[in-house]
């Protein structure tokens, strides 16, 4: 007989433990992994997204719009939305409703761009009246949303498109190198090049953070604001869009005509022919405070054809060395030999090195005979056949010179001496360096804009150090030729047109090498300036967070002089004051939103460094380069014939730089007017053959910002003999 | 007020005595035990269906009305159930064995619904025969265990195995390898119970290890059989979204009707096969106990009115009914914790389901006329 009832209570054991079992289970999960599974489930349903603010706009120094946003419509959908027996159907409809394909529509399903957070963008810029009907029947399209978003859009088209540059959508790549807490999203627009990069962090504002909440239907069920977007800053510009226009069309225009002038083939040099004058640089500043007035660089491009992305194709295009690259802002990225320009370096250093006896190397006293070239005997003489003379172009003798006709004629004789004195000494061989670096050159100018370069200042010790790193690329060490060469601004000097600006602005002010300066507020959207360089409404200094002001100034002789020694520079603009007129081209001058009310920006400039400009070294330089526009024989003397010098003094100084395999790149740089310096403008025109073809770009500059009407001067090619 | 009934099997079965039965004999905590589970699976699947209801623009309480009707129905089959004396049930056995084996093959004759034959459509319902077929495996098997003294020698073994492998084997082939091991547990137990030999069970458990390895070697199972038999290990979709419900819910839940995972559907089969995980998520720990609690009241009756019982017949019924019970808790509960694999075993009185619900009352009615009629 078996027991039954036993056998039950087996049974009934088992049930006991395996209850037992559940329960252990049921109350490890609810409390040791509690915390975990809690936070899994949180991620089922909750996310935090950041919704990119409006972005800030870029006004001109007057306030006029260079940068606006457009609000545009976009129309979304959310293809898990459509029951599956209408989706053919319901993108048909969609189709024709936004008048665009059905495969259009089939491959931005496909192939989504953008946020994933959001349905998937099917159409934009589409048309009020079809987002009215769409919102009244959304019933009819399941899935179907529509939204608004801005973009970029440029009042006056083109114009300072290297300084603005451009936005483009931000690549994964991007995505990834961005710090987590700016809140990146795929679908944000990203400052590309230009103001637009420099600037991205005030001009993209704060991103809105919200929690969404989503049932497993992806179906938003809730949404939180944590707080709200905050809109990017608008951010005022030192440029002033008259003086950028023209600015831009001098150049042009100075590339075109000298493309019809011939290039004279000489000893050392490319091969002759047409002046090619492909590309160039002309960059306007206040010599008084480093604000950069105008920025132009040629080739230039279009901005709006970056808004809704570029095609590789057009983006390939734009980069071309073939192309000359005409995104590249040659302005602050390119590097060119200063050629002559640089002489103003190499006299300052001569003016103000002194000598074993204590007296200087030069004095503006000294004459010099030049017989077309420098000789050094000793080298001549030396079996080895090294290079023992150097040639003016073309060997023209200028016969008894002082240092102010030789700035005027241009002379590499005189200069090459010069470098020669440098070169013999071991105390002071580096003394034109020195001075360059001293004027900013082979430093940055500070100016905010991405990519600027530092130009070269090449010197014993560097090309030592490169040969021994690199001996194939520079099989040699530093010798005696080459600071001769740097002494006419040649021998690897490499300056960008900021950086003569800039130099150029120290002699203008009186001897301040002043950082160069791009933007003069930002400007939060209700008004109030948030600019990092301490700022005042007020024009009383005492008010104003000034930084210490440099505390010994040279003499200076000039009242902008006076005005740069004030740390604080007030830039009086109001609603009252209206912009200069300026003669420009009225077929390309595009209607301009109209001037906000805008408080006067007082800033401190930040002084890079001085140079000691006593009257008596400063006044025979100044005339050395005004003889080069206004005397007989100087350089640039064709290039400003008939512009009125006794009302609007301009002094410059032409450069005509050797680049192997390549024509002769034209530089000017000038400033004007001498009696009070306003602006500093320097130009360079690649293969531009001479010098004064860059000084009519100048002239027709200085005759805008004169009031004047532009002259369309031409300067012929004329003799070999002008540097 | 004793409310008395005639025994309405009384006229077909003169050879028995007619005692007179009253339903004060229904055991009163078994009745707390099923009304309690009730309660709260009535609550559980509203709780569960009402978001998806509501989206869908129908009646929020449409689920929770429908397993309330299947629970009426279920008390009303339960009642009758009990009255009936179980052993006029056993002499019926062999009919309803045939019976139950026509319905189990009949169903190849419906057309397969989502992949599988399972169910006869009447109306809106869909009977399952599989349900029912497990109430008649327990009568069959307690007929045939209560005839026999001693020991199960190895001819009655394997007879019993043979008589319990043909609808084991038909649901099997729906397939419902879920249903399929219900049975196997039921076989398994009441042979036990009724005096198989340890030594024939422990060998019936070895063939069936060595038959399952074979199956999976061989391919039998299909991949996803096989993948659902182990997902639980890795961690399915279904599991983790369970075990996240459960584990976010806490000591004390996230509160009735509240609860991301039921409310916004990432829990899948809510109302149905993960019900537990509702009561985990919104009622916590404290409700997921009360839940086993409750079953555990339930399982403690079953043995006691199963020790209690008049003759053998009584007891095996009760331990048939004790191992379907156990079986379908662990697995489904034990599913939804991620111990066990995910098969789709209802929770009795819990899950929303028309078959289920009607049968578990019909395994307690069966239980509750072994009590009722414990004096001859």
């Amino acid at each position: 007989m078996i027991d039954r009832e036993q056998r039950l209570g087996v049974v009934g054991v088992i049930v006991a433990l395996l209850l037992g079992v559940l329960c252990l289970r049921l109350g490890y999960l609810q409390t040791i992994e509690h915390e975990q599974l809690t936070i899994e489930g949180e991620r089922n349903f909750r996310s935090v997204v950041y919704v990119a603010p409006t972005r800030g706009r870029v006004l001109d120094r007057f306030g006029r719009v260079l940068i606006d946003n457009l609000p545009v419509n976009l129309v979304r959908l959310d293809p898990g939305k459509i029951p599956s027996k209408q989706r053919a159907r319901t993108i048909a409809k969609l189709a024709a409703v936004l008048e665009a394909s059905y495969a259009d529509i089939e491959k931005s399903i496909n192939d989504p761009v953008g946020n994933p957070s959001e349905p998937i963008e099917i159409a934009r810029s589409v048309k009020e009246s079809t987002i009215v009907f769409l919102n009244e029947h959304l019933d009819r399209y399941p899935g179907v949303s529509t939204a608004q978003t801005w973009e970029r859009v440029y009042p006056n088209g083109s114009l300072a498109a290297h300084v603005l540059g451009y936005v483009g959508r931000i690549t994964t790549d991007d995505l990834a190198k961005m710090s987590d807490d700016l809140h990146y999203q795929p679908d944000d627009m990203l400052g590309q090049s230009g103001i637009e990069k420099s600037f991205e962090r005030e001009l993209r504002g704060t991103p809105g953070k919200y929690v969404i909440e989503k049932d497993s239907r992806q179906r938003v069920v809730k949404r939180e604001e944590v707080y709200p977007p905050t809109p990017g800053s608008d951010v005022r510009l030192t440029i002033d869009i008259d003086v950028q226009r023209l600015t831009e069309q001098s150049l042009a225009r100075g590339l075109k005509v000298a493309r019809l002038n011939a290039f004279i083939k000489y000893e050392g040099s490319a091969e002759s022919g047409p002046i090619k004058a492909h590309s160039g640089a002309a960059v306007v500043t206040d010599p008084n405070t480093g604000e950069v007035i105008a920025m132009a660089s040629y080739p230039t491009f279009d901005p709006r054809n970056f808004v809704r992305g570029i095609s590789a194709k057009d983006y390939a295009a734009l980069t071309a060395p073939d192309r000359h690259t005409p995104l590249i802002n040659r302005a602050v990225s390119g590097r060119y030999p200063p050629g002559s320009t640089f002489k103003l370096v190499t006299a300052l250093a001569s003016l103000e090195t002194l000598d074993e006896s204590g007296r200087p190397l030069l004095t503006p006293d000294d004459v010099f005979e030049d017989v077309g070239y420098y000789e050094i005997k000793s080298l001549c003489d030396d079996p080895r056949k090294i290079k023992c003379r150097w040639r003016n172009a073309g060997s023209s003798p200028y016969g008894t010179i002082t240092l102010r006709s030789a700035i005027k004629v241009s002379s590499d004789a005189f200069f090459y001496k010069l470098g020669h004195d440098f070169a013999k000494s071991a105390k002071f061989e580096d003394g034109i360096q020195i001075m360059a670096r001293t004027l900013g050159f082979g430093k940055p100018t500070n100016v905010r804009l991405p990519s600027e370069s530092s130009g070269v200042i090449p010197d014993r010790a560097r090309l030592d150090r490169l040969h021994r790193q690199y001996p194939k690329e520079f099989p040699r060490t530093w010798k005696l030729g080459d600071t001769i060469n740097v002494a006419i601004g040649q021998g690897d000097v490499l300056v960008t047109p900021l950086q003569l600006n800039r130099a150029w602005g120290a002699l203008a002010n009186g001897g301040t090498v002043l950082d160069a300066k791009i933007e003069l507020e930002v400007r939060s959207r209700d008004n109030r300036s948030t600019t990092t360089t301490p700022t005042s409404t007020s024009l009383a200094p005492s008010t104003t967070i000034a930084r210490p002001a440099p505390t010994v100034l040279p003499a200076v002789a000039t009242a902008a002089a006076i005005a740069a020694a004030d740390p604080n520079v007030t830039v009086p603009v109001s609603t009252s004051v209206v912009p200069k007129s300026i003669v420009v081209d009225a077929a390309e001058s595009i209607p301009v939103a109209t001037t906000t009310t805008l408080a006067p920006v007082t800033f401190q400039p930040t002084v890079e460094g001085h140079v000691d400009l006593p009257d008596e070294i400063r006044s025979p330089l100044l005339a050395g380069f005004q003889d080069v526009v206004g005397a007989d024989g100087g350089t640039a003397v064709s290039s400003f014939a008939g512009f009125p010098l006794s009302e609007y003094p301009i002094a410059g100084k032409t450069g005509t730089a050797q680049k192997t395999k390549e024509q002769d790149y034209a530089v000017f740089v000038g400033f004007g007017p001498t009696t009070a310096p306003k602006y500093v403008v320097s130009v360079v025109l690649e293969e531009g053959g001479y010098g004064r073809q860059a000084g009519s770009v100048v002239r027709r500059i200085f005759e805008g910002l004169a009031g004047m009407a532009i002259s369309d001067v031409r300067v012929a090619t004329g003799t070999l003999g002008e540097r | 007020m004793a409310l008395s009934l005639e025994n309405s099997f009384g006229s077909s079965a003169p050879s028995i005595s007619r005692p007179r039965v009253s339903l004060r004999l229904i055991d009163p905590w078994l009745v707390a035990a099923v009304g309690g589970l009730c309660s709260i699976g009535i609550t559980m699947v509203y709780s569960a269906t009402r978001e998806g209801l509501r989206q869908g623009a129908s009646d929020p309480y449409l689920f929770a009305k429908k397993q309330l009707m299947f629970m009426a129905i279920g008390v009303v089959v339960m009642v009758v159930t009990a009255l009936i004396d179980y052993r006029n049930l056993l002499d019926l056995s062999p009919a309803l064995y045939m019976g139950s084996i026509v319905a189990l093959l009949g169903v190849f004759l419906v057309p397969a619904h989502k992949g599988a034959h399972g169910w006869y459509a009447i109306g809106a319902f869909q009977l399952q025969p599989a349900e029912f077929a497990k109430i008649v495996m327990i009568l069959t098997l307690a007929a045939y265990g209560s005839a026999q003294r001693n020991e199960l020698d190895v001819r009655r073994f394997v007879l019993v195995l043979t008589i319990t492998a043909i609808p084991t084997m038909l649901i099997y082939l729906q397939p419902d390898l879920g249903s399929a091991l219900v049975f196997l547990v039921i076989v398994v137990v009441m042979l036990w119970v009724a005096g198989a030999k340890g030594a024939h069970l422990l060998g019936l458990a070895v063939t069936g290890i060595v038959a399952m390895v074979v199956t999976v070697k061989l391919g039998i199972l299909k991949d996803y059989q096989v993948k659902r038999l182990t997902g639980f290990i890795d961690g399915s979709y279904n599991v983790t979204q369970s075990k996240i419900a459960i584990g976010s819910g806490g000591l004390s839940g996230k509160g009735l009707f509240e609860g991301t995972q039921t409310k916004y559907r990432f829990l899948p089969e809510r109302h149905t096969d993960f019900i537990f995980s509702v009561v985990g998520e919104q009622l916590g720990f404290i409700g997921g106990f009360c839940v086993l609690l409750l079953f555990a009241l339930l399982c403690w009756r079953l043995y006691r009115i199963g020790t209690t019982s008049s003759d053998s017949a009584g007891t095996l019924i009760c331990g048939g009914v004790l191992a379907l019970f156990l079986f379908q808790i662990f697995e489904n509960v034990g599913m939804t914790l991620g111990i066990m694999p995910v098969t789709g075993i209802p929770l009795p009185f819990l899950s929303y389901g028309g078959s289920s619900t009607i049968v578990a009352f019909v395994a307690i009615g069966l239980v509750a006329s072994v009590r009722v009629h414990r004096f001859r």
